[in-house]
């Protein structure tokens, strides 16, 4: 659950994402994957832009779709992950 | 390009042109003869390092920045692309097993491949699926805690002569890669003659007929293959071509510039005529330009920036485009000795044509770029930014 101790995380990533996916506007539960917005290109687009914005190294152990399918869903695993690490 | 370049870069890739002046631009024609790069070269390579050139120092490579990898590829496919696509698959493999793989696959595979004691080859395409990997049929699937391989897989980049092999297949219909050692019963390895361009690479037919494979063997976890194992890797094949291409641009220009000014017709120089003029001019032109998206390419590549997958894609996409083109003018500007099968040019127009298939074909990178580039116009507009 994202709660206002992530908003910073969110909205920058909230941000990339509609800088570069087709929607202008969308909900914070939309699959951007299943809803055709994001190609199979932008998944390692995204990747490498997690990686070097929030200074976090995604592995194998971290190749869950859900990790990076909705904005809460992305927030949340980047928060873990940070914590981690 | 050397203004471009850092000082480290510069000796290194004046190494590298002489490496392929020396040992490749002699040999390539009997390469492409033999339809097979030699073993000599292959030992060669391996005693410079090149072959763990992209791999980290920690696992005995050299630690190249991804410049420095394309410089590498550039001296390469100058002189031959049948031998940069060797680099091209190895790396791919190498950078896979590097993201995706657990430490046990790295200690296993990563030092013998940066020794060049073994080499990787990238199973992916098969007779009835390309681009389209969605439509792959190799299929796994598990039977006494062990995988069950089988399928087929074609056109595959030094298939003939890989110890170590990346295989895309379906497990229970979701896409899945592991690692098939060149030995393992049940593995059928047939060369495939006769190509257009990329003669000397090795390609082969896979067919994989009850291979057993070990769990451990699985890169990565089921149901990412397809969407970021694989295309994670083809960025690096893209670098390969992309630079290979470039140097097959530059090595356009560099015979049509000595023949065009020292051939006489109509009592002047070749290079007086107009049409030469133009010809070279925008040979000369695209050269440049090349050389600029594809080190753009790899700086934002060697930062760790997400621009980095189109950028690279855009320097795929034109450096192959004007390879085609201008390997087609330098065949018509040195006329019937362009014709002659073993010339420079005649190599760089069968070559360049296949560049623009492999690795994601120029259409697949319209399917993505097109759009990509009507986004950013449409939010250009909005933030008044070019």
């Amino acid at each position: 659950m994202t709660t206002l101790k992530n908003v910073s995380e969110k909205e920058i990533i909230k941000e990339y994402l509609f800088e570069n996916i087709d929607l202008e506007e969308f909900e914070d539960d939309l699959d951007i994957f299943e809803s055709g917005m994001a190609n199979s290109l932008f998944a390692i687009q995204l990747m490498t832009y997690l990686e070097k914005e929030f200074k976090i190294q995604i592995t194998m152990d971290d190749l869950n779709i859900e990790n990076y399918s909705t904005i809460n869903s992305i927030t949340e695993f980047v928060i873990n992950k940070k914590n981690k690490e | 390009m050397f203004d471009l370049l850092s000082k480290e870069e510069r000796v290194s890739y004046e190494s590298f042109l002489e490496f392929s002046k020396l040992h490749v631009s002699a040999n390539t024609s009997s390469w492409e003869k033999n339809e097979a790069i030699s073993e000599e070269i292959k030992q060669l390579c391996a005693k410079e390092g090149y072959m763990g050139g992209a791999i980290p120092t920690e696992y005995g490579g050299k630690g190249w920045d991804f410049v420095t990898y394309g410089l590498f590829n550039e001296a390469i496919g100058r002189n031959s692309v049948s031998l940069s696509g060797l680099f091209n698959v190895h790396t791919m493999v190498a950078q896979t097993i590097l993201k995706w793989g657990t430490e046990i696959q790295k200690e296993k595979w990563i030092r013998r491949m940066a020794s060049g004691e073994i080499i990787g080859a990238f199973a992916l395409t098969e007779p009835v699926a390309g681009s389209d990997v969605q439509g792959i049929e190799t299929e796994y699937r598990l039977e006494n805690d062990k995988l069950v391989l089988n399928g087929c897989k074609r056109w595959i980049t030094f298939g003939g002569i890989a110890d170590l092999l990346v295989v895309f297949g379906k497990i229970d219909g979701k896409p899945i890669a592991c690692l098939v050692e060149k030995n393992t019963p049940g593995l059928t390895i047939n060369p495939v003659g006769d190509m257009l361009g990329f003669k000397a690479s090795h390609l082969a037919i896979l067919n994989f007929e009850n291979c057993i494979i070990e769990k451990e063997n699985i890169i990565g976890r089921e149901g990412f293959a397809f969407q970021y194992i694989a295309p994670y890797a083809l960025e690096f094949g893209r670098i390969s071509v992309a630079w290979a291409a470039l140097g097959i641009v530059r090595g356009c220009l560099e015979n049509c510039g000595q023949y065009a000014m020292d051939r006489k017709t109509f009592g002047n120089r070749l290079i007086e005529h107009g049409m030469i003029q133009t010809m070279i001019t925008e040979m000369g032109v695209d050269l440049e330009a090349s050389k600029l998206l594809c080190l753009k390419a790899c700086k934002t590549k060697d930062n760790h920036l997400p621009k980095a997958t189109e950028e690279i894609m855009y320097a795929k996409y034109f450096t192959t485009k004007a390879a085609v083109k201008h390997s087609a003018n330098a065949v018509q500007i040195l006329g019937a000795s362009g014709c002659k099968g073993t010339s420079s040019v005649s190599r760089y127009y069968r070559d360049s044509k296949t560049m623009e298939i492999i690795e994601g074909s120029n259409q697949i990178h319209e399917m993505i770029l097109g759009k990509s580039f009507a986004r950013k116009g449409k939010k250009m507009i909005s933030k008044s930014i070019i």
